[in-house]
């Protein structure tokens, strides 16, 4: 049977574990045939603060800045936050931010202080750009932050971080439901490829469960920020995070349903990053009470 | 809310047919009613929902109506009116989630199962061709009561409907003590909904859609949660004989291949794979699925108490 035809059922899941199965799925364009070569192993950062949300969940942004600042010298290796985004950026780049508009919205105040620490490492502020939407503005960038909310979604599993430039794909609902394995190939288009210096994901309050609306019982407060420069591997751990409060929530296994093949395909198909959790480190900071990974 | 984007997606409902919204009270508690109540169309509804209509799509959708109440900075609430083809439709929507504080806004719904779950500031409701969200964008005692306000206002005039037949003939027990877990219970037609509550397939492979009736549930064996103790159904009403043949045979060839061509010729499977016992049987217009089956005799068991829950439904029906 081709590659082309097979018809992907919950026995390939059964068989090969959650993930394996992904290999089998649909072709995608010539172009993102191209796999990307990247180190076989990634780190990625999770700074947690309890303090970061308020009981009426508003957001602390004199911690949301410190917590930043320790995520990006985590990222790099840096000694101070300012070297740890000179690191990534230079000050001759136009840096896109990319954060998400819908379901599960990356925090305004997010947003305001990855500029904040822009403009600190020496980036002009003319050069820093709401880069979400149209593949346009990422064309017109130098550098890309994606900066996803952690989130469930209904069609594709999880909503995170390869979910993030689907729009622009310029067709987002082709790659839903059974074509959400090709999510992988949007970071491959000419426009976008090989810009994005950090994933950094808003899990100040993520969503574990539903869409295409919020549905406020699944939100909770998790107070933290993951990062890192693998996509792929940014995502597993999103997804780790996710699968476990789901799992904590219900007292019983209750798995995303539809699996999220993207991630894995991410990896096997797109060479973005690696999806398998045995080859990734996770550097933990702050707060360690309901770090679910 | 950050996820309407009304410019693009909506038009005035001065010139709109006779709308549910225009039913809505001008407060609810210290939450006035803003001006300028949308109607979205089906065409419109993936820029309502920046490409994630697909959930209401999948259900005999007409028309979306939205309105939005405040009772100052940052405290609204958002009602959505998702005006369905019929009441299954409407029950449908709400049967993807059981999760929630039942609650009774109007007439006592006709069985035990709830139209109305609150939590968390989301009121989620079924009244008649109507599933609504009412949402506070933030939790009080007051935008509560607000919201509950406003439901009891959407349901008014309007006793709840019964449940769809398929749904009303589920089994509470099956074979050896396998109980319906009646939190799982969802009415569909689309294969995107049942992968959301039990993948089978990234492919429509039992031909599931808007002409079609099916539910999904779990049946559990008390005080054995694992999931190896677990049966999934999927029972499944055609339009047609041929096209539940059709499909039939579309399953076994996707999903049950192994299976032998003369059972699948009778219309009964019954077969060993990685995760238990799985089996399909048709009869007229109608297909049983059970899957993860613990042995033969409980597949065997779920596929005639299905079909006959089937039967039941379309006796009913007529």
């Amino acid at each position: 049977m081709s590659e082309k035809h097979h018809v992907l059922t919950r026995r390939d899941f059964v068989r090969a574990g959650a993930g394996a199965a992904v290999g089998v799925s649909v072709a995608g364009a010539a172009w993102a045939e191209q796999a990307v070569a990247t180190p076989r192993a990634s780190t990625v950062v999770l700074v947690r603060d309890e303090r970061a949300l308020d009981a009426a969940h508003a957001v602390n942004e004199a911690v949301l800045a410190e917590m930043l600042a320790a995520t990006a010298m985590r990222v790099t290796g840096a000694p101070t936050a300012r070297e740890a985004w000179r690191t990534l950026f230079k000050p001759t780049d136009v840096v896109g931010l990319v954060p998400t508009p819908h379901l599960n919205p990356t925090h305004a105040e997010v947003v305001a202080a990855v500029r904040a620490a822009l403009v600190d490492a020496g980036v002009p502020d003319g050069n820093i750009r709401h880069a979400q939407g149209d593949v346009d503005r990422a064309a017109a960038c130098t550098a890309l932050v994606c900066l996803p909310a952690l989130k469930a979604h209904w069609l594709t599993g999880i909503g995170t971080v390869l979910k993030n430039y689907i729009m622009y794909s310029g067709h987002p609902s082709h790659y839903h439901d059974e074509d959400s394995d090709r999510l992988g190939e949007i970071w491959l288009l000419p426009q976008v490829k090989g810009k994005t210096r950090l994933v950094l994901v808003d899990a100040l309050r993520p969503l574990c469960d539903k869409g295409p609306q919020v549905d406020p019982r699944y939100l909770w407060d998790y107070k933290g920020l993951l990062a890192g420069t693998d996509p792929v591997a940014v995502e597993a751990v999103a997804l780790k995070i996710i699968q476990a409060k789901r799992e904590a929530m219900r007292g019983e296994s209750w798995p995303l349903s539809p699996p999220p093949t993207c991630v894995a395909m991410a990896d096997r198909r797109y060479g973005l990053g690696t999806a398998r959790m045995t080859e990734i480190t996770i550097a933990r900071s702050g707060w360690a009470a309901d770090a679910l990974v | 809310m950050s996820h309407v984007n009304p410019a693009s997606a909506s038009s005035s409902l001065a010139t709109a047919r006779e709308t549910a919204a225009a039913r809505l009270p001008e407060a609810a508690g210290t939450f006035r009613r803003i001006e300028g109540a949308r109607l979205v169309e089906p065409a419109a509804i993936f820029d309502y929902m920046d490409g994630a209509g697909e959930l209401y799509l999948a259900y005999r959708f007409d028309h979306l109506e939205v309105v939005e109440y405040r009772a100052g900075e940052g405290d609204d609430i958002l009602v959505e009116l998702y005006r369905m083809r019929g009441a299954d439709d409407a029950f449908g929507l709400l049967s993807g989630d059981w999760g929630g504080e039942p609650v009774v806004l109007g007439g006592k719904p006709p069985d035990d199962r709830p139209r109305a779950l609150y939590g968390a500031g989301l009121l989620r409701l079924a009244a008649g061709d109507t599933y609504a969200r009412v949402m506070a964008t933030r939790e009080t005692p007051a935008a509560r009561e607000a919201v509950l306000a406003l439901g009891r206002a959407i349901a008014a005039g309007r006793d709840p409907a019964p449940a769809p037949r398929l749904v009303a003939a589920l089994p509470p027990t099956v074979g050896a003590g396998h109980a319906l877990r009646r939190d799982s219970a969802c009415f569909l037609r689309s294969h995107l909904v049942l992968n959301s509550a039990y993948f089978l397939s990234r492919q429509n492979i039992l031909d599931l859609g808007p002409e079609v009736d099916a539910v999904t549930a779990r049946y559990d064996r008390p005080a054995a949660a694992s999931d190896a103790n677990r049966v999934r159904v999927v029972l499944v009403a055609y339009p047609d004989a041929d096209r539940a043949r059709r499909a039939f045979d579309g399953f076994r060839a996707a999903y049950l291949p192994e299976a032998p061509a003369g059972a699948a010729a009778a219309g009964t499977i019954v077969t060993p794979i990685e995760d238990g016992w799985a089996g399909a049987r048709r009869a007229d217009r109608a297909v049983a699925i059970a899957l993860e089956c613990p042995d033969r005799a409980t597949a065997t068991a779920f596929l005639a108490a299905g079909l006959a829950a089937l039967q039941t439904a379309e006796a009913t029906h007529e």
